[in-house]
């Protein structure tokens, strides 16, 4: 379901309140994911702490969800971090990266959600695609790649690679292929949640 | 253990305290809270008596959406990093303990089929009285915990015990009666 685009000026006239969170948000992505690559309105509505020594680079649109612990960004030297559009990263989210982490578009990541690349078997890549909804506290081990449109469920330890449309849940995660796959193509991008229509006044 | 009744906090603490919990809609005698707590939504969240929040390592979140009653009994300790998240039931029962960074919510707020924008319907949850939920443990939504009943550190509560969830924390082996 497509919202019509809004001007700025109708922005502020219908949702004053909005119009200044979001505002807030795009001001305090500049200040604190300065040193990062980001794409056009990226927002943090929470705190977020950046150690980068790399790359970090955020698509257009994604955002950082509000909450009482701030989410956490490391990169380590020569090491990327990508983030798709539209991907959002919930509060006291957790990313380590020594090698390479890339995290696909329209992605969600909920509270206390842990990605690390370095494990046992040194730096392994860690590849989230497209679609993915990684729930409550799930923590993604070095060298798991999970499928476009998978779900992990709250709590899951992630030791194996997800295939796309699957669900995932357990320690260690076991996944099941869900019966609806991949989420049917939407009229465009999800947005962060405080609503859906910015893309016209932002 | 027997729970007293009188309450060990000092009146000025409570005062504190039940400044500190002004978004309640209800607060019992004696509240303590020790850190940050952050109440927020314009459901009604209701307090026992003799509560006591410890926000010191991480604040604790109580939630209730527009319309939600999030309902915590005496004598209940609330554990750092807590977040209990309702948007329309959530009931924990006297002598209640929760571990640190437990997550009680009673809305998956996404749809895990279709479009994940969609927030799908609320089932209530329910922690009866005297129950001891672990460090890290997740209550989903549906989930109700039996009186006296222990819920294992990281252990996972959902509605029903699925197929594809044995290993999840394992709902049945977590909990045993008391």
């Amino acid at each position: 379901m497509a919202e019509p685009e809004l001007t700025l000026f109708q922005h502020v006239r219908t949702r004053p309140l909005e119009t200044v969170t979001r505002l807030l948000a795009l001001l305090r992505a500049r200040l604190m994911l300065r040193s990062c690559l980001r794409g056009r309105r990226v927002y943090a509505f929470g705190r977020v702490l950046v150690e980068n020594h790399g790359t970090i680079r955020l698509g257009d649109r994604s955002y950082f969800v509000a909450g009482l612990l701030p989410a956490e960004l490391r990169c380590g030297p020569g090491a990327t971090l990508e983030v798709g559009e539209d991907s959002g990263l919930g509060q006291g989210v957790s990313i380590e990266v020594h090698g390479a982490v890339r995290i696909g578009r329209r992605t969600m990541l909920a509270s206390l959600v842990r990605i690390c690349d370095r494990g046992r078997d040194g730096v392994v890549p860690v590849t989230i695609g497209d679609d993915v909804w990684l729930a409550h506290g799930v923590i993604v081990e070095p060298g798991v790649s999970i499928g476009d449109g998978s779900v992990v469920s709250a709590g899951s330890v992630v030791t194996r690679d997800v295939p796309a449309g699957h669900l995932a849940a357990g320690n260690p995660a076991r996944s099941v292929r869900l019966s609806l796959a991949v989420p049917a193509p939407r009229g465009g991008p999800a947005g962060p949640p405080a609503g859906g229509v910015l893309r016209g006044a932002f | 253990m027997t729970p007293s009744t009188t309450s060990m906090v000092h009146p000025l603490e409570a005062l504190w305290s039940r400044l500190r919990l002004w978004r309640c809609a209800e607060v019992g005698r004696a509240p303590s809270v020790v850190g940050r707590v952050w109440v927020h939504g314009s459901g009604s969240v209701r307090l026992g008596h003799r509560i006591r929040v410890e926000g010191g390592l991480a604040p604790v979140e109580l939630h209730a959406g527009p319309g939600a009653e999030l309902v915590i009994g005496d004598d209940v300790v609330i554990g750092a990093g807590s977040t209990i998240e309702a948007l329309r039931s959530v009931t924990i029962g006297d002598r209640c303990r929760l571990g640190g960074f437990t997550r009680i919510m009673d809305n998956h707020f996404h749809s895990v089929r279709g479009d994940r924008r969609e927030r799908p319907a609320s089932l209530p949850v329910v922690v009866e009285e005297d129950a001891s939920i672990g460090w890290r443990a997740i209550l989903l939504p549906g989930a109700r915990v039996a009186r006296g009943a222990v819920v294992a550190s990281g252990g996972i509560v959902r509605a029903s015990p699925l197929a594809i969830g044995a290993g999840a924390g394992a709902p049945a082996a977590g909990t045993r009666g008391g």
